[in-house]
């Protein structure tokens, strides 16, 4: 016998004909050596970036700050997590089922970190709105009058003689009125 | 009966047949290796609990957590094992294409470049970072105890110092505890550094044994061209742990 495959029994030819590796992708040398060398560089692109805090842009700087590093950091993580899913984990190449798993996990990631997120970071505007740094209706009317913020919380502390806003709460300006109710859209819309 | 049968003249891949509730090998390799993904987003999500509380604390203590990732952590072993996994991605990747050509030979010593690279990465986590971690009392939670040895320390080395009387005492004592302030939350930081890093090191380790199964299977010719699917699917797993290092590394070291 030269060749096992020439066999005509049952058990070879399950084991050669239908065998669907019989078409098998090779895994390409070069592109993955390629990918492993870019996957260096991304990683001395990272240890790089991270210890640049300013970049000089004529007289002045600009200051990377650690959100920005962050920010960097990640970018670069996850092109090179792409990188090895799609070359090294051979995504690129099989059937489009094991990408939908890959995206669904990557859904529920961001699912978990972006509500457990939305809600720490919107805490501290919670607590600033409790200590009356910051009013329903917006922050600008503060940042664009310096010095109202402080007027404000001495009028809501038992109030400064002629401030600013005991005179507009005196007056009855700083009572917040509804908007009128426009009887004749609604009317319209029912 | 001159000849032996042909089944015994035939290698384990060779003679390989799916199991018979698959219509063919490819649907049974594809449907292996879907498992094997769904296995692999719960790894994903495991870790994603590690990152979200990272994420967390980060937020509540932004400069505590800049700077005790200066304190306490080396980015250059890092950067080392970061590339070690690198490296040992990209030799698996050529164990399966040794596989897909039927070259043993090749298969096994890519393998075990892979086995190595991760020996290597283990022994550079306990060696270099644990030990020292453990000595110093950089620990998680309430076995953080640094900043009481550096004290010690910083009194030891005043004690040696001053007999020269060329420099006081106290100022030594001094200039030593002044490189070094201890944040409010550091030992939140290393718990996270430790769950993470070491849960993430027992992926390894289960790693080293996956492989470890592989290579023994590609000694007895159990991989060539027509079957690969369970070194297929170490593989898999190895590169997710590759990924998961890839994010740990810049967060825990760098930014």
């Amino acid at each position: 016998m030269t060749n096992p495959h020439d066999s005509i029994e049952p058990r070879e030819i399950l084991a050669s004909e239908e065998h669907g590796h019989e078409h098998v992708h090779v895994t390409p040398f070069w592109t993955m050596f390629w990918v492993f060398a870019i996957l260096l560089f991304l990683t001395a692109l990272t240890v790089w970036t991270a210890n640049i805090h300013y970049i000089p842009v004529g007289n002045s700087v600009i200051e990377i700050g650690a959100t920005l590093h962050i920010l960097i950091a990640m970018t670069i993580a996850t092109v090179k997590a792409v990188l090895v899913a799609a070359y090294f984990m051979h995504l690129k190449y099989d059937k489009p089922v094991n990408t939908i798993v890959v995206v669904s996990t990557i859904f529920g990631v961001i699912l978990f970190l972006g509500l457990t997120l939305t809600d720490t970071i919107s805490r501290g505007i919670h607590d600033r709105r409790e200590q009356g740094e910051i009013h329903a209706g917006g922050d600008m009317t503060l940042y664009s009058n310096p010095g109202r913020l402080e007027r404000m919380r001495a009028a809501a502390q038992g109030g400064v003689e002629g401030s600013v806003v005991q005179q507009s709460v005196a007056s009855g300006e700083a009572v917040v009125q509804p908007p009128p109710a426009d009887n004749e859209n609604q009317s319209a819309d029912h | 009966m001159t000849s032996a049968p042909k089944d015994k003249e035939l290698k384990p891949w060779e003679a390989y047949i799916p199991q018979h509730h698959w219509r063919n090998a490819t649907d049974e390799a594809e449907g292996a290796k879907l498992g094997m993904w769904l296995f692999l987003s719960t790894e994903v999500l495991l870790f994603a609990g590690f990152f979200c509380a990272y994420a967390f604390f980060r937020l509540l203590y932004p400069e505590n957590w800049h700077d005790a990732s200066r304190y306490y952590l080396d980015w250059e072993i890092g950067a080392a094992n970061t590339a070690v996994l690198l490296l040992s991605s990209f030799t698996i990747v050529l164990a399966i294409r040794a596989a897909q050509q039927g070259n043993r030979g090749m298969m096994l010593i890519h393998l075990g470049i892979t086995q190595l690279c991760a020996a290597f990465f283990l022994i550079v986590k306990l060696g270099w970072e644990y030990w020292p971690k453990i000595r110093d009392g950089k620990l998680p939670g309430i076995f953080f105890d640094y900043p009481a040895v550096y004290a010690q320390r910083a009194a030891e080395k005043a004690m040696i110092v001053a007999p020269d009387a060329i420099i006081p005492a106290a100022q030594v004592a001094g200039d030593y505890a002044s490189t070094f302030t201890p944040g409010a939350h550091d030992h939140i930081f290393l718990s996270i550094y430790w769950i993470s890093t070491a849960t993430h090191g027992f992926h390894v380790l289960v790693g080293m044994f996956v492989i470890g199964w592989a290579m023994w299977k590609a000694y007895k010719w159990h991989y060539g061209p027509r079957h690969y699917t369970s070194l297929e699917n170490v593989g898999l797993y190895w590169h997710i742990v590759d990924i998961i290092w890839i994010f740990l590394f810049p967060l825990l070291y760098l930014v």
